[in-house]
This record gives C-alpha cells, structure tokens and sequence, in this order.
C-alpha cells in the first residue's frame, strides 16, 4: 500500500505543476498592457509608469517572472484583488467553507441516491425502470443546471413560496448557533438537489451496469445453488462489488461538481466561491478568477488522488494490477 | 475523468476485427456504415427525433432573418411584459421581443457547436493518432499534457480562458476547444493503439507500406466510427459549455445567445416568459444531439454497449 500510494502521490506533483504552468501562461495571453491595466485611464507621469512596472516585476523576462509566479504560488500567496487590495487567499477563505457545505451536501446525496437506484434498476428485470433510468440520466446530462435552479426558484420560492431563493439564511431570521440549521437547511435543499441531479444520473448508470454484470458472475450462481436467499445474495455479495465503479464515479465527478456550483450559486445567491467567481468575472479582477479556478484545480488532483487511494484499499487487485502494469 | 461523456469505456467491450477481413491498404476498407447503418439508425426513434429537432433549429436559425418578428437587437417602450398577440413571447428588461432573440441566439448556439466540434476533432485527432502511432516518450508527453488540461474541469477551464481573452464568439470556441480537446485525444489514442495490434496492420506492414499510407488507409478509417460519436456527443456540450458562460456574463455582446437570455431572466425570475422557453430549447437540442450521438454508435458500433 505504501509504495502504491508513493506512486499516486509521485504522479499527482507533476500534474498539479503542469495547472500551475497553464494558469501562468494563461495570464500572459490577456490582452492589452498590464501597466496600463493597473495604472487605470489616468494621465500618469513616465516616472511613476516606471514605478509600478518594477514594483510588478513587469521589466523582468518571461522566465524570471515565472520563477517568481511559482515561489508565490506555493507559499500560497495567489497575490491581491484589484478591487479593496485584498489577498485573494483570503477572500477564497471566507467563502470556501459555504461552497464545501453545498457541494458535499449535494455530493452525499448523489451518492446514496444514485446507488439506490442503480441498484433497484439493475436487480429488478423491469425495462420500463431501465429505461427510466437511462431517460433521467441522459436528460440530467443534457438540461442545463442553472436553468433546472432557475425553475425551481419559479416553482417553489415565486409561485408556491414554500422555499427562500436567495442566500444561505434568511435576513430577518434571529437565531443564534444550531437553531439557526433548520433555516440554512431550507435554503440549501434546492441549490444541493440541482447540483446533485447530474451526478445521480451517472451514479445510477454505473451502479445499474455493474449490478447487470456482478449478476451473471459465476460466484452469484454458487451462492444461489447453496440456497441463499435472494436478498442476501443481492444485499452481501452483488452489492458490495457494484459499489467499487461508484467510488470512482463519485470522487472524479468532485470536479465538475464544484465547477458546477459556479452557476448553482449565482442562480441561488448562495454566498461561496462560485459567487467569489461571478464577481471577480464582472469587476474584471483577473487574480481572484485565476485564484479559485487554481484553487478548483487542485482541489479535483488531491480528490482524484483520494479517490485512487480509496480504491487501492477497497479492491486490493488495484495495488497488484498498478503494480504490475501501471494505471493509465 | 468525467466517465459519462467519455466512449472509451465501452471500448473494452467491442472485440478487437480479428483476421484480415480486407486486404491491407485497400483503398475503401468497408467501414462499419452504409445501407445497414442507416437502417439501424433508422430504427432508432429517439435518434430520428434527435435528427429532425437538429435540422429544425438549423432550418430557423439559416433563415432566422425572415422568420423573427423584430430585430433581436432592437428595443422599444413595451418593456417586460407577458406574452401577447404583439409579442408571442414577451419582452425583456429593455423591451427586446423574446421569440426574436430566441430565433437568431439558435445561429449562436450553432456557429459555437459546429467550429467547436470541429476543432476539437481536428486536435484531439492529430494529438491522439500522433501519441498512439508512436508511442514511448511522445506519447507520455503529450498525455501527461492531455492531463493538465482534463484535470481542471471543462467550465471552469472555458471560463477562465474566456474570462482573461475577453468574450468574443471566435475566443469563445477557441476556449470550448481547450477543454473538450484531451477526451477526444484519449479516444484517437485508444483507437489507434488498438488498431495498430491487428492483424491488418501487421500485414501492411509485412507487404511493406509506408507508417503514412498505414495511417490513412488502415487506421483512420477504421478509427472513425467513435470519433463521429465522440464529436456529436461534443456538440452537445459545447452548446451547453456555452449557455453557462453566457449566463455568467461572458457571452458575446453583439451576438445575443439563448443563454444571454437566461442572464437576463435571472434578474428577474418571475418574468418566466424569459427563462422558460430559453432553457427548454437548450435542453431540446442538446438532448437531440445526444440521441443523434448514441444512434450513431448504434449505428456504426453495432457491437459496442450503448446508452
């Protein structure tokens, strides 16, 4: 397991240089004079032109930049937001903890969800239940989710007014500490079901395919001839191995969802990175936009690289098989 | 990565031609299509549906100006009100007619998927038939690039290159390409790495062509069919791609999108005659182009598992 994990660990270092790299070269690509983008329209002497070209280190090469880029980048300084010259470190900080609540919220419950009923569609011969299955999770992949937010907010907040649309807790509520979860609840049901629809699509084809084939495995026909009961097999012996491709569905889906909240946040108004993001795209505050992006980045190499470890410890045959030939 | 959109999985699952079907180097090796093909995907209902919304919103959108109403641009003193004889689908904010907009954000939405599609299939292909025909250190290296870009998710990568260029129509594909390129290099790869182990190839080789006459007639060909998948399949999300970044604020000011409309519906919820129709189009075409995508594979795959 340990040299397994070296190795997970030994391929994530160079990917999560490569991202750094890209963003770099990103922000070199942006068009116009960076000076005159920091100085503003103001007439400015050539003095002071002078100025801040050396106090940004914008005389220096390429390279030397680039140098320099890394060395802030990994003593976390992702440099300031032109508006209010705050750190961005700081302002991602403020705002990370909200998006967390929401995007593992909506994860947990895609996963248990989609488990749920990719297990019932693959143990039930039903193929109306198969092809509903297939149905939502073609349509979860092709509705736009900010739009399925906004329908919701007309549905259930404008029309029915059952449930708030904006924020994460009511303005005028006055409670303090735990009582204030009923509140935060109400307004996280909506936000999290839009973010989980797509994953619990996915989650259930895979689960539902996997359920399919675990059934046809030799194993199942032994347990079946010793007599055990139908629920027994499916519940100790399909289940278990269906739930290995889920791990992988769920820990590579972490990404996109938290991508995904970009747009979930800015229909709900919930106050998290997405928000931090929308913001920084209107003010033209390039540091904070290729700040969360990075920090999105390298949240999905860390995860993907959890979910690895994960799977190497549920399915030994992984650590021998990477061992052996290596994982692409 | 994102498994679901990704073909490759079901690749496992079809078995490798074995045997020389055909002789190598022919000139027209019978690729999986023609008249059963067609019947196949004929035979589909959902991927006919597909076909006939798609060539619907390419009809409206080609003749988008003879159809619409007004000038989608265009704005007068009816501001935001509810559909009407006047206005079969209302107004925005600045008293723009919603249906106006809806028929010409479809040439949007088209330009995008199409330049899109083919721009992804045109790198995807050439980085992923370059690694997998050569292999060793070309091929590590232009994986591991591959990766860097798959790593950060698809939107968030088409935003923030859309967010530093500026958001004008050509770096709006140009940024959908950056993120949809490496899966669809993945797909060639594997292809080709699978059609360089046949018995075909071999015998090519053993006949004496040369790697470039082995790469366009033997391997292409035969690489096509979930290429033509994949890129459907890509159209799709860049149509989808596209209405987030719109409604972020990052579409193109002088060519209106159904997700432009969306943006502006936000300020406003309750004026459903903006958000309703605009998400239910989107929604129509990208659904369609997936059920085109999967009869294709149908069609041209027959052994592989489907949807």
């Amino acid at each position: 397991m340990l040299r397994f994990t070296a190795r997970r660990l030994l391929h994530a270092v160079p990917l999560l240089f490569g991202v750094v790299t890209l963003m770099f070269f990103l922000l070199q690509l942006a068009p116009g004079d960076p000076i005159q983008a920091l100085i503003g329209d103001y007439p400015a002497t050539p003095e002071y032109i002078a100025q801040v070209t050396e106090a940004y280190g914008l005389d220096q090469p390429l390279l030397v930049r680039y140098w320099e880029y890394l060395q802030q980048i990994f003593t976390l300084n992702l440099g300031e937001s032109l508006a209010g010259r705050v750190p961005v470190a700081d302002l991602i900080a403020d705002r990370l903890g909200n998006t967390l609540i929401l995007t593992v919220t909506a994860m947990t419950f895609a996963a248990i969800v989609g488990v749920a009923v990719g297990v019932w569609a693959g143990v039930s011969r039903s193929r109306l239940l198969d092809h509903l299955v297939t149905g939502v999770a073609v349509g979860s992949l092709s509705i736009p989710m900010f739009w399925l937010g906004q329908m919701l907010v007309l549905v259930f907040a404008i029309k029915l007014s059952v449930l708030p649309s904006q924020g994460m807790y009511s303005t005028r509520s006055t409670a303090e500490g735990l009582d204030r979860l009923p509140d935060l609840l109400a307004h996280l049901l909506l936000p999290a079901l839009v973010l989980a629809m797509r994953e619990i699509g996915v989650v259930a084809r895979i689960v539902r395919t996997s359920v399919h084939d675990v059934l046809t495995l030799p194993y199942v026909e032994t347990a079946r001839a010793k007599g055990f009961s139908r629920a027994t097999i499916i519940r100790r012996h399909v289940v278990r191995n269906s739930l290995l491709p889920a791990v992988t569905v769920i820990g590579y889906s972490f990404g996109f969802v938290l991508a995904g909240s970009v747009l979930v946040e800015t229909v709900f108004g919930w106050p998290g990175m997405g928000q931090l993001l929308y913001e920084s795209i209107r003010n033209r505050d390039n540091a904070v936009t290729i700040g969360v992006v990075l920090l999105i980045a390298v949240a999905v190499v860390l995860v993907n690289l959890l979910t690895d470890l994960v799977y190497g410890l549920v399915d030994p045959r992984i650590r021998v098989g990477a061992g052996a030939g290596g994982r692409a | 990565m994102s498994l679901d959109r990704d073909v490759t999985d079901t690749l496992d699952a079809a078995p490798a031609p074995s045997g020389p079907r055909w002789r190598p180097g022919r000139r027209r090796p019978p690729v999986p299509g023609g008249r059963q093909a067609l019947r196949r995907f004929l035979g589909h209902p959902p991927a006919v549906a597909g076909l006939v919304v798609l060539v619907v919103v390419v009809v409206v959108a080609v003749a988008a100006d003879w159809i619409a109403p007004y000038d989608p641009q265009a704005v007068s003193q009816s501001l935001l009100e509810p559909p009407s004889g006047e206005h079969l689908l209302g107004t925005d904010t600045v008293g723009r007619d919603i249906l106006s907009q809806l028929i010409h954000g479809g040439r949007v939405s088209l330009i995008v998927a199409l330049a899109t599609g083919l721009g992804t299939l045109v790198i995807g292909s050439l980085v992923g038939a370059v690694a997998g025909f050569y292999g060793g250190r070309v091929d590590a290296v232009l994986m591991r690039i591959a990766e860097v870009f798959q790593v950060i998710p698809s939107f968030a990568l088409a935003l923030i290159i859309v967010a530093v260029l500026g958001a004008n129509l050509a770096y709006i594909c140009a940024a959908l390409v950056m993120a949809l390129w490496p899966q669809m290099a993945r797909l060639v790869r594997g292809e080709v790495l699978r059609i360089m182990t046949t018995d075909m190839v071999a015998a090519a080789r053993t006949v004496g062509h040369s790697n470039r006459r082995i790469i366009v007639s033997d391997v292409l060909p035969n690489a096509l069919p979930p290429l033509i998948v994949q890129a459907t399949i890509d159209l799709g999300s860049a149509i989808l791609l596209q209405a987030g970044l719109a409604f972020l604020g990052l579409g193109d000011p002088t060519n209106l999108s159904w997700g432009d409309i969306l943006q502006q519906a936000q300020r406003d919820l309750s004026a459903w005659w903006m958000s309703v129709p605009a998400g239910l189009v989107i929604f129509l075409v990208v659904l369609a182009a997936n059920f085109v995508g999967d009869g294709l594979n149908r069609a041209l795959r027959p052994t592989s598992s489907h949807l």
